[in-house]
């Protein structure tokens, strides 16, 4: 499993680079030209798509699957590996955007500091990101195309971003952690029922 | 045994591998020939695990097949499906991971022969330039069983010999085995033990080659001695403007009754009037 990450992580490092200087570009637009109705929260939204989608893309344009698959790995494995580097990019998402948002406010001069994230807007961003990898992933590995099955998950990603916000919002505290632990469980819980779907299918995939 | 399939049954709209059987020793060179759309790259894939068969079954190594097995064979791909956007450098640190006796020493020296700019993006090599790092890597890990689908297509003539005289050097100590699927017949007159002819998923003739060119000869005749007792002793034939040229098992037989020239028949040759044969 880890070596088809590392196979992945090596084949989209330049889009990594990429993802870096994104998240750099959107704080100093952020921060320098005060702009102020863009909200943190974008940072955690898009940066982590970006490597990830830039993976599948490359690997349908090239069929590189057909040599992942000729390798001496398990298909299982693969399946495992791509599950685990969406939540790799999101947790790098996140450091990312707390280094950004700790820059701010150590450097007030160069960039507008920043209020640190709520526990609330976390969970309204990774919960549906998760969803999101976790309909798209299936979708990708029957399919082998990436278009349809990331316009599905965007889809479900609005959605749930959006009943994951209505389920949170003005909540008492102790209602909101009750929610919040539930949708928590629920996410993982979807996520691992993907993983094991998408094995089913990526096992019985023929590459022709 | 190095490769034992048994009965490989594989089904597609509009084309069957029917019933596929063959097997491969140690220390041998098999050549798969056909024509286009034969089934060559079928078998290649069932082997790799790319398809998965509709029956039938093959052993590896003497074992059930396996995903770990895999760590054992080199491969290479007539078309490539590396991204065009990574570094050959790059590519080879994906593909040395995944192998438990890779060899860098061995990839370098290969890399230095046949002159791998390891710094540039695959897109901007050409296709023999591919094919050559493709090989490389094949080559890197001590596989035991190389399968290669079209290895010398994009190969000039010069890289091809020396491709050749590789093959020939890597089964020298008989415990390592190719797997070949090529049009390019001469290359397998060269180094093939054994051949395997396949047309529209059923083995034709399945054959150590030394035995296969010895059994045909190619005789040429005579325009009025190609008579319907001539060309029912013959796999097949051709009629020009002066004259015959057929495939035959019984030339000794011919020559008794008629006057030929006769010559070895080249794969070629065979493939060619064996298909025709068929055709009709």
């Amino acid at each position: 499993m880890f070596k088809v990450m590392k196979a992945d992580l090596i084949s989209v490092e330049r889009s990594i680079i990429i993802f870096l200087a994104y998240e750099i570009t959107l704080v100093l637009i952020w921060n320098i030209f005060m702009v102020k109705d863009i909200p943190i929260i974008i940072i955690f939204l898009l940066t982590p798509m970006i490597p990830i989608l830039n993976l599948y893309t490359m690997e349908m344009n090239a069929e590189s699957d057909k040599i992942l698959n000729s390798f001496p790995a398990k298909r299982s494995a693969i399946v495992a590996a791509r599950y685990l580097h969406s939540i790799v990019f999101l947790i790098l998402g996140f450091i990312l955007g707390y280094v950004m948002i700790f820059l701010s406010r150590t450097i007030p001069v160069v960039v507008k500091p920043v209020a640190w994230p709520t526990y609330y807007k976390i969970l309204v961003i990774s919960l549906p990101e998760l969803v999101m990898a976790g309909v798209f992933l299936p979708l990708y590995f029957f399919t082998g195309k990436y278009r349809i099955p990331g316009l599905t998950g965007i889809t479900f990603f609005v959605i749930v971003f959006w009943g994951v916000s209505k389920c949170l919002k003005n909540l008492p505290d102790k209602e909101f952690v009750i929610n919040s632990i539930m949708l928590v469980v629920a996410t993982i819980l979807f996520y691992v029922i993907s993983y094991f779907v998408s094995v089913c299918i990526y096992r019985r995939r023929q590459f022709y | 045994m190095i490769l034992e399939i048994q009965s490989l049954r594989k089904e597609f709209k509009g084309f069957t591998l029917q019933n596929v059987s063959f097997s491969m020793e140690e220390g041998c060179i098999t050549g798969l020939i056909g024509r286009n759309g034969a089934g060559k790259t079928t078998i290649i894939k069932l082997i790799m695990g790319l398809l998965l068969p509709t029956a039938g079954t093959f052993k590896l190594f003497g074992e059930e097949n396996r995903v770990s097995l895999r760590d054992r064979i080199g491969f290479v791909y007539e078309e490539n499906y590396f991204p065009e956007t990574s570094t050959l450098k790059q590519l080879k640190s994906i593909t040395k991971s995944f192998y438990t006796e890779w060899d860098e020493t061995v990839f370098q020296k290969y890399a230095r022969r046949f002159n791998l700019p390891l710094e540039k993006k695959l897109k901007a090599l050409s296709s023999g330039t591919r094919k050559k790092f493709s090989l490389a890597l094949a080559l890197s890990h001590h596989a035991e069983l190389l399968i290669f689908d079209e290895p010398t297509s994009g190969l000039d003539p010069v890289m091809r010999r020396e491709f050749l005289d590789i093959l020939k050097e890597y089964i020298e100590d008989g415990r390592r085995s190719v797997l070949f699927s090529t049009h390019i017949t001469t290359d397998l007159e060269q180094i093939a033990d054994y051949i395997v002819f396949i047309d529209e998923g059923k083995i034709i003739t399945d054959a150590p080659k030394d035995e296969l060119l010895d059994k045909y000869r190619l005789i040429k005749g005579r325009k009025e001695d190609w008579t319907s007792e001539i060309q029912e002793l013959c796999c097949g034939g051709k009629l020009h403007e002066f004259g015959f040229e057929a495939l035959t098992e019984h030339a000794d037989l011919i020559a008794k009754k008629i006057a030929i020239q006769s010559e070895k028949a080249s794969l070629e040759n065979i493939m060619f009037y064996l298909l025709e044969k068929k055709d009709v």
